[in-house]
């Protein structure tokens, strides 16, 4: 998606899109029991969810209609961007299985080989010492029950 | 006169090896505890509040507050460093501070905050000092009608928040709002948007999703430009420390936002974040320069940090005259004066006033400890930019992970967190203002709630929040903020077709 025009018109739709979900999601929140000058549960999430949508199609027709400057967005490099958001969340599933100190090390030393795409020792060995030090202060002096797993 | 003579007698008893070893071990630990993302100040009270059990009461107290007062600045370390702010007081910092950082001058940045907010935790003592009795008791005047009129006015800034593109800021602002209705509903009990998720029943943690849209799409954007010749500043560090005439461009934008802090700080659950940026907003207005906001401009640092600090001496005013702890840190707060035998309030002023004045000196020692730090600091602090990106980026990742669970022990906050640091990362590639949602989460919950509880003590009468003095004065200026840019938008225009 390099330079596509119409970016804006595209989003202003999937929000469009979304705004009619929560709008339909929010008429479910009706509370069972009125109070005399109670605004219901649903009454916010519908306000807004209705703002959402009507900001949306301004959006689309704003740009549709070339009244704002259009959005230019390149992904040439979101591969890595890919990679390292899944990354981040093969990490957060791995904390409670491994336990945090060793996903955390295995976590930082990958991030670190990616960002080079190099295996410098010197730099591995830094960031697992640094690790190691953020693990302790965070779990043995400020007492926070980090997650142990198979491993520490 | 009276209470000038009592402070004095209060830094006689401060004033000793015990009391200063307090003030300087809770400032540094403070500090330590503000600048790591997730723990907080009340945190950091909580951590040491054991310690203070052995302790003599002045001693004791004076060190838990050196500790809040240290936490509220030591939030900007990390928010000016590493785009991840270390408490929610900080969120504001983010904008001008991290962008300040990276044009090589992470130094004067970092003493801006730390001067700031050394000024800003005066003011507010020296009001503690002078007028708490009567503030107190306006700060009983705020019902639910002012707070929905206080928040109104704190969400009106996004208007300005929003000056680049107003539509997608708006969008921003409302998709936070809509974030805020997640949860378990406080006035009916239904649940909104939780999905049968249990985790989902408090609501959305704004810590996390705080670090996720500042700081993992910070990360996930500087892995995209490359990180194997870049270290954490784009430029070499120059600018060490503030000039005399930084201090003197930003002195009016440090007295206006201490009032606000101070006063904002007051009001029992209002709180140093909602200070914090007001008074950005307010600075930005009446600045000569508001075009160079949010693009490394240090007035955007000398705001939020003289009000978030300013915050802590207020938060005391209610706690202190009338026994009410307005936030989290002030009820951890009173515990600690319930271990050592004292209810706060105006019976405390009466029966011991020779320990409040000692607090109140304690609190002025407290605020020169974590600045004197922070100045010493600076230079060595400002060091982090130096780190190459390949070591930095793993660290703050994992930092923010630490960070977003620390707060509630929930790997569910660690998802949440990643979660809106890919969400925070297609805002900035398409162009959606960050900070309008940041706001809109914290203050929308709030509106909401205060909004219904006022309808429901006025039987659904609409017209209290214009009869009610406070809230309509709250309301006007609110409506004015928020209709400004729109008016200034259509006169440029207007120039700009007759040119």
């Amino acid at each position: 998606m390099k330079n596509f025009k119409y970016v804006n018109s595209v989003l202003g739709a999937i929000l469009f899109l979304f705004g009619i979900w929560c709008f339909v999601k929010s008429g479910e929140y009706v509370p069972l029991i009125e109070m005399e000058g109670q605004v219901g549960a649903n009454v916010f999430p519908e306000l807004f969810s209705g703002a959402l949508m009507f900001l949306a199609a301004l959006m689309v027709i704003l740009d549709v209609k070339n009244f704002t400057k259009p959005t230019f967005v390149s992904f040439e490099s979101f591969g890595i961007v890919a990679v390292i958001s899944v990354l981040c969340f093969v990490f957060w599933y791995c904390i409670p299985k491994a336990g945090f100190l060793f996903s955390a090390c295995i976590f930082t030393c990958v991030l670190t080989f990616l960002a080079t795409r190099k295996i410098r020792p010197l730099d591995l060995v830094s960031v697992v010492v640094v690790t190691g030090l953020i693990y302790f202060v965070f779990a043995t002096l400020l007492k926070v029950p980090l997650p142990h797993g198979f491993f520490i | 006169m009276g209470s000038a003579f009592l402070l004095l007698d209060g830094f006689k008893d401060v004033l000793t090896w015990n009391g200063l070893l307090s003030v300087f071990v809770g400032s540094a630990f403070g500090i330590t505890i503000g600048a790591l993302p997730g723990l907080n100040a009340s945190m950091g009270v909580a951590l040491l509040l054991p310690l203070t059990y052995g302790m003599a009461p002045l001693p004791a107290v004076v060190m838990l507050l050196s500790i809040y007062c240290g936490a509220i600045y030591g939030g900007s370390i990390t928010a000016i460093l590493l785009r991840t702010p270390g408490t929610t007081a900080a969120a504001c910092t983010v904008f001008d501070g991290y962008e300040m950082a990276q044009n090589g001058e992470p130094g004067r940045a970092l003493s801006m905050a730390a001067t700031a907010s050394f000024i800003g935790g005066i003011f507010s003592v020296i009001v503690l000092v002078f007028l708490s009795p009567p503030l107190a008791r306006m700060a009983l005047m705020f019902g639910p009608a002012e707070y929905f009129a206080l928040c109104f006015f704190g969400l009106s800034i996004i208007t300005s928040l929003s000056t680049d593109n107003m539509i997608k800021g708006l969008v921003s602002a409302v998709a936070g709002l809509l974030l805020g209705t997640v949860g378990i509903d406080i006035v009916t009990g239904v649940s909104r948007f939780t999905f049968d998720m249990p985790e989902l029943l408090n609501g959305v943690s704004f810590i996390p999703v705080l670090i996720g849209l500042f700081a993992v799409s910070q990360v996930l954007v500087t892995y995209e430009k490359g990180t194997d010749d870049l270290g954490g500043a784009k430029q070499k560090i120059s600018g060490v420390t503030i000039s005399w005439k930084d201090l003197r461009d930003c002195s009016g934008t440090i007295a206006r936002s201490s009032v606000i802090g101070t006063i904002v700080g007051i009001l029992p659950g209002a709180g140093a974040t909602m200070a914090s940026f007001i008074s950005y907003n307010e600075a930005r207005r009446w600045s000569k320069h508001p075009e160079l906001y949010g693009k490394g401009f240090i007035e955007g640092i000398a705001a939020p940090e003289s009000a978030n600090n300013a915050a802590t001496g207020g938060a005391m005013v209610p706690l202190l005259s009338l026994g009410i702890p307005g936030s989290e840190t002030t009820a951890v707060l009173i515990g600690a004066f319930m271990i050592q035998g004292l209810r706060p309030g105006p019976l405390l002023f009466r029966e011991n006033p020779q320990l409040i004045y000692g607090l109140f000196a304690g609190m002025v020692l407290a605020n020169i400890a974590f600045f004197v730090l922070g100045m010493l600091g600076s230079k060595l602090f400002a060091q982090v930019t130096k780190i190459p990106n390949r070591i930095l980026l793993p660290v703050i990742l994992l930092f923010a992970s630490i960070g977003s669970f620390a707060e509630s022990n929930s790997l569910t906050d660690v998802f949440l967190m990643y979660f809106f640091g890919v969400v925070g990362y297609f805002m900035r590639k398409f162009e959606f203002p960050v900070a309008p949602l940041v706001l809109a989460l914290v203050l929308g919950p709030m509106a909401e709630s205060n909004l219904r509880r006022a309808l429901i003590i006025s039987a659904g009468n609409w017209s209290t929040f214009a009869t009610r003095p406070i809230s309509a004065v709250l309301l006007l200026i609110g409506f004015l903020t928020l209709i400004m840019p729109f008016v200034r938008m259509v006169k440029d225009r207007k120039k700009a077709v007759a040119a």
